[in-house]
This record gives C-alpha cells, structure tokens and sequence, in this order.
C-alpha cells in the first residue's frame, strides 16, 4: 500500500470528513459493481448494500491494518453485507426448483473460445437463479471456498458444490444463447 | 474447455469492475456516519460525568471508614498506656521511647548510656496486644542508673571469655560441637 493511502486511511481513522469523502469517491464504483453482481443487477437493493456497507467501513475502520489490502478488505464488507441482505430476504422470498424451470444446456465442451465483454458477463451472472448466483459469484470471483460459502449462506457444503456445477451449466446455456443471437444478427 | 478455464475467465473479465452509484448514495452514506458520530459525542462527556460521579459517591461511602484505619494505632493507645503507669513520671515514658529510636552514642557526652526496656513489650508483640495485656508495666529504669562502662566492660567480658575458649574472637553466637 502506497503511502498516501496509508495516510488517507489514517486520516479517515480519526474520523476527517474530507479523508472519509475522497475514500468514498475512490472506491465507491468498485463496491457498487459488487453489491450490484449479488443482487442481479436490481439497483434498489444494490445501493442499500453499497449504504450499509460503507456505514460498516467508517464504523470499523479502526480496526483495518494496512498490511492488509484495503481493497479487499472493502470489497469483503460488500460481500458479507450482500450476503445478510441475501439471507434477510430469502425469509420471505418464494423458492424455485431451479432444475424444474431451466433446463441445463450444452455443456462447457461447447466454447472453444470465450469472447464475452464483462458486460454480457454480468447479465449472463445475473440471470442466474439468486442461489446459484451467490454461490457462483462467491466461489469464482470472490475466491471463497466451499466451507466458507456453506457457512456464510447457511447451506450444506454438498449444496455448494451442486450448486456451482449447475450454476456453471445454467450460465454456459444463457452465453451459448446471446452468442446464438449474436450469429443471427 | 475445462470449468477452471472457464472460472479463470470469468474472474479475470471482473478484475477491474465499476459502476458509478447514485449521487443520493452519498448523501444518505454521510448522513448516517455524522448522526453516529454525533451521538458518540453526546454519549462520551455523560459517560465521563456517569464515571465520575459513581467515582465521587464511592469515595465519599468509604471515606468515614477509612479514616480510622489511617490513624496509627499508637497514637490512640498512648494515652491508655501511660494511665496504669502512674507510679512512673510522664517524661520517662517519653525518654524511654525516645532512647528506642536514638542510637546509644546519643547520651555519651553525659556519660550515661540509655538501654531501651525490651522486658515492657516483648518483640513481636504490637502495642495493641500490649494495651489489652492486663500484667502491670514495670516502673521505668532512670536514665543514669546504668553507666556506659557496665555496659562496655559485660559485652568485652564476653569476647574475652570466647577468646579464652576457643582462642578466637566470635562475632556471631554460633554452636559448634567437636566429636571426638
């Protein structure tokens, strides 16, 4: 970490208002992605995550050590906080049988190349059913292991694992369709 | 393609993700972050005035009980020591304690030497067991009655004695037993 963000980062310890602006303009758009990718793209929700989180980053920022990576630190609040907002709403949502409403397309063997922008990427990730998207998004972009995503979202860790494997496939059949689409046009 | 080149993918199109939040995002983000502080502030000086009273109502309910203790014992018992004392003067008794505390080469320029009474109290025993010890005191020795060379002759009479044993002079009682 270069100096002038430790300073920043000792800045917004104290609890100075300008330090805690220009960290919130820095790194705002990479937290919003985020909350954005774990809520399938509802902005809504996107931004009352991106809200309780950055509540949680000035509440706690006592307690970040700068050996660590700010950034990941930040985008791991996001995380966790979308999870909370993911178990919160899971109450009273009504759950679908995914394998009953998708049918799983061709398998992986079908992309010889992938050239997708991170755009269709992540309306391809957010059409993913809710649970298959937290598990994917979590396990292939965050890096987490399939203990902890078991813990954080109060499944099995057989779940998990299944869960990928379909969210895999759900998503190889939603790219196999925009690439489909694509040739068409 | 394998699912791990597939993940890889994925992973790397997301490396450097953005999206601009909303302007009342920010808005909303400070506003929560000043109440809090504000209300931090507010609970922080009742805190301090909450310790510091609890501090003050303590120290006031103890500080009946805890001046008694601080006042030495001897300072209540002397009056109650020198009353069966009645045959003795009272500047004796003053003498006496003195002549515990001061060295003996106090008294050398009158040639006398004060030895403290160690019969009156025991060692060991605190003047408040001594206060409840219902044996009458002895009178108190006058100052003179012993002289400097009584006392310089009985403590050489006993190294020569040592010496004359044992052709050595002892500093220390010791015990020493030869078997044949």
């Amino acid at each position: 970490m270069e100096a002038a963000d430790i300073n920043l980062i000792e800045a917004c310890k104290k609890g100075e208002p300008r330090a805690q602006r220009e960290v919130y303009a820095r790194f705002s758009p990479m937290m919003f992605a985020v909350a954005l990718r774990y809520t399938n793209n509802a902005r809504t929700d996107a931004e009352d995550i991106l809200q309780e989180s950055w509540i949680k980053v000035f509440r706690h920022i006592k307690s970040f050590s700068e050996h660590n990576s700010f950034e990941g630190w930040l985008r791991r609040i996001v995380v966790n906080t979308a999870i909370t907002h993911y178990r919160r709403n899971q109450k009273h949502a009504f759950q679908l049988d995914v394998d009953e409403v998708y049918a799983t397309p061709a398998d992986l063997e079908a992309f010889k190349e992938l050239d997708f922008t991170r755009e269709e990427l992540a309306s391809a990730i957010a059409q993913l059913p809710k649970g298959y998207g937290m598990v994917f998004n979590m396990y292939v972009i965050e890096g987490f292991k399939h203990k902890e995503i078991a813990e954080q979202l109060g499944i099995d860790l057989n779940t998990s694992k299944s869960q990928l494997s379909r969210a895999r496939k759900y998503l190889q059949g939603i790219l196999n369709n925009m690439s489909k689409r694509a040739t068409k046009a | 393609m394998k699912a791990e080149e597939f993940d890889q993918y994925v992973r790397s199109q997301f490396r450097e993700e953005a999206a601009m939040p909303p302007v009342g995002v920010e808005a909303a983000v400070f506003a929560a972050v000043d109440a809090e502080s504000k209300g931090r502030r507010r609970v922080r000086p009742a805190a301090a005035l909450l310790i510091a009273a609890a501090t003050g109502a303590a120290l006031w309910l103890n500080a009946p009980e805890s001046v008694p203790a601080e006042t030495p014992q001897p300072v209540q018992a002397a009056p109650v020591q020198a009353a069966p004392v009645s045959a003795a003067p009272a500047e004796a008794a003053a003498v006496t304690q003195e002549a515990a505390e001061l060295p003996l080469e106090q008294n050398h320029d009158s040639g006398t030497v004060t030895v403290p009474e160690q019969t009156a109290v025991p060692s060991g025993t605190s003047s408040s067991v001594a206060i409840g010890n219902p044996v009458q005191p002895q009178p108190l020795e006058p100052i003179g009655s012993r002289n400097a060379a009584s006392v310089v002759a009985a403590g050489e009479g006993n190294a020569a004695e040592l010496q004359r044993k044992g052709e050595e002079t002892w500093v220390l009682p010791a015990v020493v037993k030869v078997n044949d």
